[in-house]
């Protein structure tokens, strides 16, 4: 099984991309695509966002996996597991949550076969200035697997080739890939790259 | 007074009422009117507002704010407009007191029922 965690802050993209990406992929059997979908406030809205592509996420809520939840995640996770043996889960965490720690709490799980975590922090290059002093956007680029632009749509290339700079002197290692979701058809690049890490 | 945590406040509502073919322009401008109020009174938008309409008839509209130069951006929509919507919203922002959030948020609702 392996595991994909779509992280960024809030307002990032998350929501849109994984429902692109689950339109992408295609799967509606829960054996084959599993999505977990934490939101911080006490009311879930991506979950309903997302079960219109026929997948039905399973919801956290009132708090962050990273943290408060970081133990439903792990239950949740071997209880899907457990039910449908699923060959990828898709998490999403809240846009508060520090990408760092939910990878220290994904290595708790145990008496799973898990292949591989890959580690996808989204960034919206609009916002990334005003909100990098956030102690969890800088440290969520520095442990990404991979680093994906957001709406490139709404910036000029010059900014993108900025915002790579930038990203990169944060992390050498990520692979950095360029996304629009109004645009599904960028996503291609994403789900590419998610392939050749298999 | 601006809360200069770095943590965020949260604030969550769900509420039932029934919404008419202009929907769209109402929920996106609701929206949009919150982060005008956050901004007048000193709070840039740092954080999210989002909100889900869904009736029995099936259909979800989904509409986000993340900064005030894009405006909100929305997805989806309403089936049957006769039957009563929920409309689910939540806030989560930095830099602003939980009870601005809430004043704000529960004035401007008042102008959608």
């Amino acid at each position: 099984m392996q595991i994909i965690v779509i992280a960024g802050f809030l307002g990032s993209g998350k929501t849109s991309t994984l429902k692109n990406m689950v339109s992408m992929l295609g799967y509606k059997d829960p054996t084959r695509l599993a999505v977990i979908i934490n939101d911080f406030g006490e009311i879930g809205i991506d979950t309903s966002v997302v079960s219109t592509t026929g997948i039905e996420p399973v919801e956290l809520v009132s708090g962050c996996v990273c943290c408060q939840l970081g133990v439903d995640l792990i239950k949740t996770i071997q209880d899907i597991y457990n039910r449908y043996r699923p060959s990828t889960v898709i998490l999403e965490p809240s846009g508060v949550a520090n990408p760092g720690a939910i990878k220290e709490v994904l290595s708790n799980l145990k008496g799973i076969p898990v292949e591989r975590i890959t580690n996808l922090v989204l960034v919206d290059p609009i916002r990334f200035e005003l909100i990098v002093d956030i102690p969890v956007i800088e440290e969520g680029v520095a442990v990404a697997d991979i680093l994906v632009i957001t709406k490139t749509d709404l910036v000029m290339d010059s900014e993108i080739d900025l915002l790579r700079e930038k990203l990169r002197n944060l992390n050498q290692r990520a692979k950095i890939v360029e996304i629009s979701n109004i645009h599904p058809a960028t996503l291609i690049s994403l789900i590419g790259v998610l392939k050749n890490e298999e | 007074m601006r809360n200069n945590s770095l943590h965020p406040e949260v604030y969550a509502l769900s509420v039932t009422l029934t919404l008419d073919h202009n929907y769209r322009a109402l929920l996106t401008d609701f929206l949009a009117k919150v982060a005008d109020r956050l901004e007048e009174r000193g709070y840039p938008l740092v954080g999210h507002i989002k909100l889900a309409a869904q009736n029995a008839a099936g259909g979800v509209f989904y509409a986000s704010i993340v900064d005030k130069t894009t405006g909100p951006q929305c997805q989806g929509g309403l089936n049957e407009l006769q039957r009563p919507a929920t409309l689910k919203i939540n806030a989560i922002l930095y830099q602003v007191e939980k009870g601005v959030i809430q004043e704000i948020i529960d004035a401007e609702l008042k102008s959608l029922r």
